[in-house]
């Protein structure tokens, strides 16, 4: 099996994928997603199913989230630990991206 | 004669789905609702005038568990399925004010749909190409028998480029948003 992209090629997240990563952080299937990014985002994101089916597939394929269950027609998803370091390395991007605009806020 | 439906012939592009949209949209805001979509060809039905929202999708390659995750994901969120068409979706949900009403909220996931689109014009075009090359080692009754084939053929070719074409220039658009 080849060895996985490296991390930093999938630098920076977009929005999107930054709050589907988020989300998962605890298993959920994927309309609990889509809710939930509406929810933390404060309304500034909302996923379309279109969007969102793509995105998970996408990460899914690239080992950022995997599947939980697949009971019935609920399939949960989770954030792995490969997805965990993504987000962590995207997330300390985002704060030295805030701090340097900081004299904007004044 | 029927007044309870209606059947409408119009044609479409791969390239103007966001007409198509609009036009289905107009058309339930006068009441005609479609039942189902064909090929150049639409089947609507009477109802009450409503604001709904139709917007189409595209996926020509499945494995059966993942179109039922796909399905599922759009009724949950309120789209009903209106039909399927040649690997072209119809989803439509009442316009309500407010409540997200894109299937693609992002730039690039739209972008992503239509180059699937591309993918299987590319396809096709790779085809018609192979079999173009093929016509000067087959057997024909007669000359003017080969040359209508290279014709049609070639002709085929033409317009699967031209729509390729169109497809990425919609793609190169979308690609210039935010």
């Amino acid at each position: 099996m080849p060895p996985a992209r490296e991390l930093h090629t999938f630098l920076p997240l977009t929005e999107t994928t930054y709050y589907i990563l988020l989300a998962l952080a605890e298993p959920l299937p994927g309309y609990g997603v889509m809710q939930k990014v509406e929810q933390i985002s404060e309304g500034t994101v909302q996923l379309g199913p279109g969007t969102l089916y793509g995105a998970f597939s996408q990460l899914e394929k690239e080992g950022f989230i995997s599947k939980v269950s697949e009971e019935e027609r609920r399939k949960l998803f989770v954030l792995t630990e490969r997805g965990r370091q993504l987000l962590k390395t995207h997330f300390n991007r985002l704060k030295i991206m805030v701090r340097s605009g900081e004299s904007l806020a004044q | 004669m029927n007044k309870d439906t209606k059947t409408i012939f119009k044609v479409f592009t791969a390239w103007q789905d966001d007409r198509e949209e609009v036009w289905l949209r107009d058309m339930a805001r006068q009441g005609w609702h479609l039942v189902k979509p064909g090929v150049g060809k639409y089947v609507f039905r009477r109802g009450e005038p409503q604001d709904v929202v139709y917007r189409l999708d595209y996926y020509s390659l499945w494995n059966n568990d993942e179109k039922q995750t796909y399905y599922d994901l759009f009724e949950q969120s309120g789209w009903e399925l209106v039909g399927e068409l040649v690997g072209w979706q119809y989803f439509r949900k009442p316009a309500r004010a407010g409540e997200a009403d894109e299937i693609y909220t992002d730039s690039e996931s739209k972008i992503k749909k239509h180059t699937r689109v591309i993918i299987l014009f590319g396809i096709l075009l790779l085809m018609m190409g192979l079999n173009l090359i093929n016509i000067g080692h087959m057997q024909f009754d007669s000359e003017v028998g080969r040359a209508a084939v290279t014709g049609l053929l070639s002709l085929a070719a033409v317009l699967d480029g031209y729509a390729l074409l169109r497809t990425w220039l919609r793609v190169r658009a979308l690609q210039s948003l935010p």
